[in-house]
């Protein structure tokens, strides 16, 4: 299991949440609010996430979407594409990132990855 | 009872009708008489919110059982919200590896080592350090205290089977044992033999994060050509090294002949359990232990109400935001909680303190002496005091603040403010900030901050259109009070 932190920005929040129900991970990822004062640009949380995970986003961010039945889940295979295209993950030391070193605490790893997000010109993967 | 361990001593339980029983978190079945903790994870905390799958060390918690019978069972549907199992001994976890025995891939930062083919007697897996034809070592990046002595060892079995020869030089021995990077003190006399041709290596050194944050075994090109295998990495805080510590994961570690002890890991970002509806409410205490210490608060749940703990305030119901951090010690490892209707007694308290002491955690944390005093405090820009007030009209970013040096460890606080516009933020600044959850509203404030080596000032930080009043302040370090 890999320290991973996952950000999203505000407008694509309720997709991103939606697209997180129908892969099976429950109705809430993104909990915290960036910034933590004032109107959030972007919303995001932490999680201790398997290679499977990992597999998962490599495959999605290729073009390759699991073959679900997106309406189902109130989504489009486009919608799906934004928030694949916006997500930005922080995994130092997982199959994303295998260079990175992870942090000490998920804390740490957080307030790094927050910082980051936040710079100008983000990448979207983040350590 | 709400998933969290309620452990109501039988007298309470006569005096009150209860919502919840007395049994605690975490036991395989229902503990008798007000027995609390049993140290092993039972089958009330599970994986999966429906509760389908036991947790074992390093999966995540999606469900701790209502052990009352009354299904008010603490859960989680969200996968990435949910806190993690672990266990430690019962005499706290002393090695900073949070992998100590392989797989090779649990190192992080590694070069010219594979894993062994064969373990090291004992150990479930081995690295393999070949000739000085390259650069090989296994670092590992632990929470090492800047500035403070740490032991790193390890065992070893040199191919030829004779004894090691660690070094503090990187030209001439078989191998160092790096702290921050950097060779630490060690050469033949920092060499026990524990069987047949395995022995135990150690050296010590100081943590000096500004070199590095790479701690580990490392044989340079410059030293002997003898290959070895190594397993049971450890760092630790001193200068000899103490009994081995097992670290699978960050989440599960174990000692030889200790008794371990389950936890729920919090991540202290967004993890956080939460209750189904309590239809009638609840008026009454809850009692947090955790690595850091105990900690009793009023809780008042409004019926159809629920009680949560974790998530983004990083404290639980009615709690003040960050108490969660300071009951963790920062950790997020939470040993139990007990919540009950009605006030605990001080001997239910003393009670339940001593047990989980017992258990490796500490004692119930208490504020020390007041650090601030509106009087003492420095107002900027747009700042005013009078009639023992402070005043803001907005128009400009300032401060009101007051020197301190709070030393590491959880300080509470308390502002009472009124607002008409803008923020308010309490912080401590000097080295890292560490902020508070921003006020933006009228009325009392209390939270919890943890303090880093390096702060040197507390802050309420306005922002440009705050207009409003402080009329009270609070400050006070937290600690165990066995340490008082």
């Amino acid at each position: 299991m890999h320290s991973t932190v996952l950000i999203i920005p505000a407008a694509l929040k309720a997709d991103a949440n939606l697209l997180g129900a129908a892969l099976g991970y429950g109705p809430e990822s993104y909990t915290v609010p960036i910034p933590s004062d004032g109107k959030p640009t972007h919303w995001g949380g932490h999680v201790w996430a398997s290679a499977e995970f990992f597999k998962l986003i490599s495959i999605a961010r290729g073009g390759s979407l699991p073959p679900l039945d997106w309406a189902a889940h109130r989504l489009t295979a486009a919608r799906v594409g934004a928030v694949m295209a916006a997500l930005i993950v922080g995994a130092p030391g997982s199959p994303l990132d295998p260079d990175g070193v992870p942090y000490a605490s998920p804390g740490d790893h957080w307030a790094a990855a927050v910082v980051k997000a936040r710079a100008p010109k983000g990448s979207a993967v983040i350590r | 009872m709400l998933g969290f361990g309620v452990s109501i001593p039988t007298l309470a339980m006569q005096r009150r009708k209860f919502p919840f029983s007395p049994m605690s978190l975490f036991t395989e079945d229902p503990a008798p008489d007000g027995a609390l903790w049993r140290g092993t994870l039972g089958a009330g905390v599970f994986t999966t919110h429906d509760g389908a799958t036991v947790a074992t060390p390093g999966s995540a918690v999606g469900r701790v059982e209502d052990q009352s019978g009354n299904s008010r069972n603490l859960a989680q549907s969200s996968t990435s919200l949910r806190p993690t199992a672990g266990r430690r001994p019962v005499t706290g976890i002393r090695n900073g590896f949070s992998v100590s025995e392989g797989p090779i891939t649990g190192y992080p930062v590694r070069d010219g080592v594979s894993q062994a083919s064969v373990s090291l007697p004992g150990f479930a897996n081995s690295t393999t350090f070949g000739d000085n034809s390259a650069i090989r070592f296994l670092y590992s990046t632990p929470n090492l205290l800047d500035g403070e002595n740490y032991t790193i060892s390890a065992f070893v079995e040199m191919d030829d089977g004779l004894a090691p020869v660690p070094s503090a030089s990187t030209v001439s021995g078989d191998f160092s044992l790096n702290i921050s990077g950097i060779t630490t003190n060690t050469g033949v006399s920092y060499v026990s033999h524990v069987s047949g041709s395995l022995y135990r290596v150690w050296g010590w050194g100081v943590a000096q994060n500004n070199n590095s944050t790479f701690s580990g075994p490392i044989k340079y090109t410059g030293q002997n050509g003898r290959g070895f295998r190594m397993s049971g990495v450890q760092i630790e805080l001193g200068t000899t090294p103490s009994v081995y510590q097992k670290a699978v994961s960050t989440f599960d570690v174990t000692e030889t002949g200790i008794e371990s002890v389950s936890q729920v890991i919090f991540d202290l970002v967004d993890d956080v359990l939460t209750s189904p509806v309590i239809a009638g409410g609840l008026s009454g205490q809850v009692f947090v232990a955790g690595e850091g210490g105990c900690y009793v608060t009023d809780l008042a749940i409004a019926a159809a109400g629920t009680f949560s703990i974790g998530g983004t305030g990083h404290n639980w119901t009615a709690a003040a935001p960050g108490i969660l951090r300071a009951v963790t010690g920062n950790t997020g490892r939470l040993l139990d909680a007990v919540i009950r209707e009605g006030d605990f007694t001080e001997g239910e308290i003393s009670r339940l303190e001593r047990f989980y002491r017992a258990k490796g955690g500490k004692g119930l944390l208490v504020p020390e002496a007041q650090l601030l005093t509106l009087a003492t405090m420095t107002g900027g820009t747009g700042w005013a005091y009078g009639a023992s007030i402070w005043t803001k009209s907005s128009g400009t970013a300032s401060l009101l603040s007051q020197a301190v040096v709070p030393g590491a460890g959880a300080y509470l606080f308390s502002v009472v403010a009124t607002r008409s516009a803008g923020n308010l933020t309490p912080r401590f600044t000097g080295g890292s900030t560490v902020s508070a959850t921003t006020i933006s509203a009228t009325g009392t404030h209390t939270g919890v901050l943890i303090a880093t080596t390096g702060n040197t000032m507390f802050e309420l930080s306005a922002d440009s259109a705050f207009a409003g009043t402080v009329t009270a302040v609070s400050l006070q370090h937290l600690i165990p009070r066995e340490e008082i």
